[in-house]
């Protein structure tokens, strides 16, 4: 058996409030699974009853194996990092990082050695004698894995683990949470908001909303193939419209596009949409087969790409182009141009959920 | 004290005249008022001190002589001293009951939830408001129905009942802002509830704990009412006091009032070092 998490059915109330509505989730062992969602979805609680911080008011949680719903923390093998952290103030950073070994029982002298170790591997060898008040946020952050990492449990949780730090320190410690976890083979879930830090770290997202899942994949096909509009909306910039299929011809922004065929039912009006970087801007004199003429309205730069808004029929498109030249900002189109639009067509999306009559 | 009465205002006004010579009459006000508070809290104590030493027994001014006369008395006053070790004896130990009672019972205030937890919160406190008188009253009531006969020991009861709501106000303020996470992250880390509280969150009550027992000790140590109704034979040091007093005021009872200021000044420096929340506690 290679699933080392295994949520049945769990439901969690709050008196009236649902935080977590019958979820069922499987994590193997070694994988970093991320629970995407926004504010007061239901994501941290999910991962606190897998901590044991709160009983499930149904289902059951089951780790490596054995049916641990009703178990304390102190009785389970996973460990998880709080999103304030909760160093021990009063403890030097060995003395924390050393906590879990020292009430577990584990000799004076070995704590103090796998601390020091634990803390090594996190880049923070020197600090061993500090005082959590004397580091900076990211270092903090740093002692707060090793510490949870020191003692080897099955899985690591961690509830927004980066949404202290300030943008460019979040940055790196993705990549270190990343190469740390690669490093001891961990099972990570991670809580978080924030959809880049989802995609660039998971081997799987599970995206939540109001207690619920609605969408569990890998990034990619988050990105590519969202199930719903509420996932598209959430994972990156979507350019959304409704339309019909008529064989391999997409009825939609007062347009023909060219689509595969079998994209989607016949004659159905659904919710399609494409990202912004898969269509392609082209001058208004190449017009062909499934092209959209539109009307170029705003032009944001990114340094190494613009976003270009475009109007078809009256609905805005942003189209993404990245920017190669050296002379930066060549060959953008100027606001008011006419151009045509080329989406490939095998880059529509086309989302569950019925377009709203 | 002399230098912070002229400091206060001699420095604020060298930094106002020059451009506001309206504050001058501001910071003399203040300054005054600053010198009328700290002599009306001070000034008895001084008198006390002082007259301790003086050769005459009439509280008269000027002073005849300097002497430690009454200090010598003191030491050979062998009901005063067993009265100083009775005080102790009961501040101490209803200090350490209260604690013990006191501390928990926050903490179940704290980190528990059950039906009727908010009462049981006002009737914890409400003993705060009641008078001695009261107190004395009810739980002499009291023993003498279960038949205890009147002690010291009852009166360490007495004392350790109506102390509880100092210590549980203050240790359950502590425990309010002490974040929740530290102690689930002890949970987390293997830690049982015994060692969590013993490692984790007493360290982080420590200040609380040690101030509500100071704070205990010194109110047993001077209380009369509730040890009037409920002491046996034995006199604490108040008691005592007390009584010698209807016979007039002498010299010794100065020296013993100095002497007990010189042991609360003590005490306070001992909690204000012990007390000390070291960097970093939140
Ligand atoms: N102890 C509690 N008592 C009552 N309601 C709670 C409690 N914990 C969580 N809830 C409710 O459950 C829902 C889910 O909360 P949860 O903390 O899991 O959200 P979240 O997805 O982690 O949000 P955030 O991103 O803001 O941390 C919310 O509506 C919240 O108000
Ligand atoms: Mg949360």
């Amino acid at each position: 058996m290679t699933d080392i998490v295994t949520l049945n059915n769990i439901s969690k109330h709050f008196g009236p409030v649902i935080g977590v509505d019958n979820v069922s989730l499987s994590v193997r062992s070694g994988e970093f699974v991320t629970l995407l969602g926004p504010s007061g979805c239901g994501k941290s609680t999910l991962l606190r009853m897998i901590g044991g911080f709160e009983e499930p008011t149904q289902g059951s949680v089951v780790i490596n194996g054995d049916d641990v719903t009703h178990l304390p923390p102190n009785k389970r093998p996973v460990n998880i990092v709080f999103q304030d952290y909760a160093l021990f103030p009063h403890m030097s950073v060995g003395k924390n990082v050393g906590y879990g070994l020292r009430v577990g029982g584990v000799r004076r002298t070995e704590v103090a050695d796998r601390a020091r170790a634990a803390l090594e591997l996190v880049g923070l060898g020197d600090r061993f004698d500090a005082k959590p008040h004397q580091l900076s946020g990211g270092q903090r952050q740093r002692v707060a894995l090793a510490r949870a990492i020191v003692r080897r449990p099955k899985v690591l949780l961690l509830d927004e683990p980066l949404s202290a730090l300030d943008a460019n320190l979040r940055e790196a410690m993705q990549v270190e949470l990343k190469r740390l976890q690669r490093k001891v083979g961990l099972t990570f879930i991670m809580v978080t908001h924030d959809q880049t830090e989802a995609l660039a770290l998971s081997d799987r997202v599970v995206v939540m909303c109001d207690g619920r899942v609605v969408q569990d994949g890998t990034p990619d096909t988050l990105y590519d193939r969202p199930s719903s509009t509420y996932v598209a909306g959430f994972i990156g910039t979507t350019n959304l419209f409704q339309g019909q299929v008529h064989g391999d011809t997409l009825h939609a922004l007062g347009q023909k596009l060219v689509v595969p065929e079998g994209l989607a039912p016949e004659g159905r009006t659904l919710t399609f949409g494409f990202r912004p970087e898969k269509a392609e801007i082209l001058t208004a004199a190449v017009a062909g087969n499934g092209t959209l003429p539109a009307t170029v309205t705003d032009i944001l730069y990114h340094g190494n790409s613009a976003r270009i808004v475009v109007e078809v029929s009256g609905s805005p498109l942003s189209i993404d182009r990245t920017i190669s030249d050296a002379r930066h900002a060549s060959g953008l189109p100027d606001i008011g141009d006419q151009v045509q639009i080329a989406i490939q067509p095998d880059r529509i999306m086309v989302l569950a959920d019925e377009a709203a009559a | 004290m002399t230098a912070l009465e002229t400091s206060v205002p001699a420095i604020t006004a060298v930094r106002s005249t020059s451009r506001k010579p309206r504050r001058w009459g501001a910071s003399l006000g203040w300054g005054l008022a600053i010198g009328t508070v700290l002599a009306f809290l001070y000034v008895p104590i001084a008198v006390l001190v002082l007259f301790s030493f003086n050769t005459s027994r009439s509280l008269s001014w000027p002073m005849e002589g300097l002497t430690l006369d009454w200090y010598r008395t003191l030491a050979g006053n062998e009901q005063l001293i067993e009265a100083v070790g009775n005080s102790f004896y009961v501040a101490t130990c209803s200090t350490i009951l209260t604690l013990l009672i006191g501390v928990p019972a926050a903490l179940a205030l704290d980190r528990l939830s059950f039906p009727g937890k908010s009462a049981f919160r006002k009737l914890v406190l409400l003993p705060i408001a009641l008078p001695g008188i009261i107190t004395g009253i009810s739980m002499l009531i009291l023993f003498r129905m279960v038949g205890f006969t009147l002690s010291l020991e009852t009166v360490i009861i007495g004392h350790a009942t109506a102390l509880l709501a100092v210590v549980v106000t203050q240790v359950y303020a502590r425990l309010q802002r002490l974040p929740r996470s530290y102690e689930e992250a002890s949970a987390d880390l293997g830690a049982n509830g015994l060692q969590t509280f013993f490692l984790v969150t007493l360290p982080n009550i420590r200040s609380s704990v040690i101030g509500a027992g100071l704070l205990s000790f010194t109110l047993s140590f001077d209380e009369i009412p509730v040890t009037f109704f409920l002491t046996g034979r034995d006199n604490t040091l108040p008691m005592y006091i007390w009584s010698t007093m209807r016979r007039g005021l002498t010299p010794e009872i100065n020296a013993v009032g100095a002497l007990i200021v010189a042991f609360s000044a003590v005490l306070i420096v001992l909690s204000v070092i012990l007390m000390r929340d070291k960097p970093g506690a939140r």
